[in-house]
């Protein structure tokens, strides 16, 4: 073949994966836009000398930096780990903070922790949730209940359903749920109330 | 249009494989390992650059489908292009890491503190720029053929092991497995091109050996090796075809070499004689082809080769020959003489002087058989009582002699030095010969 039509050739194919490559990052950052901070996960710790120095807890050594970031200099982690939004804690704490759990200890109930919290300690809540300084001193709703969907009451109020205790044994074998026992009987109304039956 | 739809199909696959793992990760890429655009730059150089050394091999690995579409010759340029091509990739890779703030340029420097990813990618990219270098300074280093062949094989495959540990060990979209499954499909495909380079087919000449009948010195400093198959009745081939060929006790061996025939292929001797003419140039033409002596076991690999008359049609031929580059030519003339081709044959025999004419008794006993046939020898330096053409083949030369209505539908066959080629490749598009009708044939590439 001519020497020119391969040179000739060989330019092209060059040309075509140059621009493959500017296709790629062009695509690239469309799936995974470059700005780091949009999907990388944001520092959770609060402002504070000890967490000022990421690799002072984050070395590639114990894994806990990804190996993909094992050439990112140090002070370059909060360009994509921007700090995180934190929740505050809308009441007074009136039980300490180790009793924030008795309330938001189960993930899957409302306003429980989120399950990746699961790993704290339970006294380390406020490091990263400080209580709202509006709401310093507003009582916490009462623990454990649910706030959506208490069951309506199937039966009138009257007669002898007035007294909850009859059937529902608050003292002994009781019917209620284990996380109602504290409650009194007399604020059952509170939550539930009378169904489409009546 | 043959050349383009087989251009299409075979760079249409050639694009295809090397950019495959590039669209399976850009699908498959979780966004959670985003980074920025240079970066993202930087990992398709990189990954290309890796891919595009990983397919060298293939293209040099003398497939008879590739190398029947293209010819061994503009494979093998194809191959030195590509490899410099893919070291100026190589060499974006690690230039666009530092130009994004987010790395530093310690990155580049070997270090004791370095995670072994960054530093078997720094080794790849040493031996690479080793690779390309060597190749193409070759000759200024005065290393000789054999042992830059040695060395090219050992350090390539170096080169593709750290390259492939890199990207494996350290690598943001090799992380995903569907990309890791690719990568391993590729090694695995490398390899076994390889072993089918270096040990299927030296295995399958094993029971095809050759044997040095006649070692006869030629004019121009030249030798022709006549060789007999033993064992097996040989082969045909296409005028102006090659083999590979090489001596000693195994076909194993590294030290083979690409040589024109100059017998005549159409109607090879009784007992499957064939005629390779090689000169003087290199360390193995010259140190060991002189002192080659008759019962010598010989190994030939081919035939192969596009650079024939069999396969381009024309209303005449134009052969364009320079030294030992006259050897394929001979070879063709040799059969349009065998076929009684009535086609005009116009054949300018360029040389230094009138000792460096090589087979020019022979071209001229030819030229007294053959009507059809048109002589023109140019020489360089000559006596002043020479009655051929002077100096160096020019468009002048060429349109003094050929038919002015007719030479733009021949066929152009040109092998010589290399100013020779390039210097055809651009006079006759400028007469008006299309440029798909002019054939070059290039092996000193290194």
């Amino acid at each position: 073949m001519n020497h020119r039509i391969v040179s000739t050739v060989v330019i092209i194919i060059v040309t075509m994966f140059a621009a493959s490559a500017l296709l790629f990052t062009w695509a690239a950052v469309l799936v995974a836009p470059a700005d780091g901070a949009v999907y990388a996960p944001a520092d959770p710790h609060p402002p504070a000398r000890r967490t000022a120095n990421c690799v002072g807890c984050h070395t590639v050594g114990e894994g806990s930096i990804p190996v993909t970031h094992r050439n990112y200099r140090v002070d370059t982690c909060s360009a994509c780990h921007r700090p995180s939004v934190r929740r505050l804690v809308p009441h007074a704490i009136t039980m300490g903070e180790s009793r924030c759990v008795l309330c938001h200890g189960e993930p899957a109930r409302d306003l429980g922790m989120p399950v990746g919290h699961l790993r704290f300690e339970s006294g380390e809540c406020l490091l990263c949730h400080p209580v709202d300084h509006r709401f310093y001193d507003r009582q916490p709703a009462p623990a454990g209940l649910s706030l959506n969907f208490a069951a309506d009451i199937a039966h009138p109020l009257g007669g002898v359903f007035q007294d909850c205790d009859r059937c529902h044994h608050v003292e002994t074998r009781s019917t209620l749920p284990d996380n109602h026992r504290e409650f009194a009987v007399e604020t059952c109304m509170d939550c539930h109330e009378t169904g489409r039956a009546e | 249009m043959k050349l383009i739809i087989r251009g299409v199909f075979w760079f249409g696959l050639y694009l295809t494989l090397i950019l495959f793992p590039l669209i399976a990760g850009i699908v498959f890429f979780q966004p959670d390992q985003a980074a920025s655009p240079l970066i993202y730059l930087a990992i398709a150089a990189g990954y290309i650059a890796l891919a595009l050394m990983a397919t060298e091999l293939a293209l040099v690995s003398r497939f008879k489908g590739v190398a029947g579409a293209f010819g061994l010759d503009s494979l093998l340029q194809f191959h030195r292009q590509i490899g410099i091509a893919a070291m100026f990739f190589a060499t974006a890779h690690p230039v666009l890491l530092v130009a994004d703030r987010a790395y530093s340029r310690s990155l580049v420097v070997p270090s004791t503190n370095a995670p072994w990813p960054v530093t078997v990618g720094i080794a790849a990219f040493v031996l690479a720029a080793l690779v390309v270098g060597l190749s193409v300074y070759r000759r200024q280093l005065r290393m000789s053929y054999g042992v830059w062949h040695i060395t090219h094989s050992l350090i390539s495959i170096a080169l593709i092991g750290f390259a492939a540990a890199h990207v494996l060990g350290l690598g943001r979209f090799a992380a995903l497995p569907v990309v890791r499954a690719l990568w391993a499909v590729y090694l695995a495909f490398f390899v076994i091109m390889y072993l089918r380079y270096r040990l299927f087919r030296p295995l399958s000449l094993m029971h095809r050996p050759w044997q040095v009948v006649e070692n006869r010195t030629e004019h121009g400093n030249s030798h022709t090796l006549v060789l007999r198959p033993v064992g097996h009745e040989g082969f045909r081939f296409e005028p102006g075809q090659f083999a590979w060929i090489g001596f000693g006790r195994s076909p194993f061996a590294i030290d083979q070499h690409p040589i024109s025939f100059s017998s005549n292929g159409d109607i090879p001797s009784h007992d499957g004689t064939i005629a390779f003419t090689i000169k003087r140039l290199g360390d193995w033409s010259a140190q060991v082809v002189p002192d080659v002596v008759p019962g010598t076991r010989a190994w030939v690999d081919g035939p192969y080769g596009v650079f024939t008359i069999d396969r381009e049609e024309g209303a005449g031929y134009c052969l364009i020959g320079g030294g030992v580059g006259i050897t394929p030519l001979y070879a063709m003339l040799q059969a349009l003489e065998t076929r009684e081709d009535p086609r005009p044959v116009f054949m300018f025999h360029a040389a230094n002087d009138f000792d460096d004419l090589t087979f020019r008794e022979e071209l001229d006993a030819m030229a007294e058989r053959m009507p059809s046939l048109t002589l023109v020898t140019v020489l360089l330096r000559a006596e002043d009582d020479w009655e051929g053409e002077r100096g160096f083949v020019t468009a002048e030369i060429l349109t003094k002699y050929l038919p002015a209505t007719l030479y733009r539908r021949f066929q152009y066959f040109i092998c010589g030095p290399g100013p020779l080629m390039d210097a055809m490749e651009k006079t006759l598009p400028a007469i008006g010969v299309p440029g798909e009708r002019v054939h070059t044939e290039r092996f000193d590439m290194v």
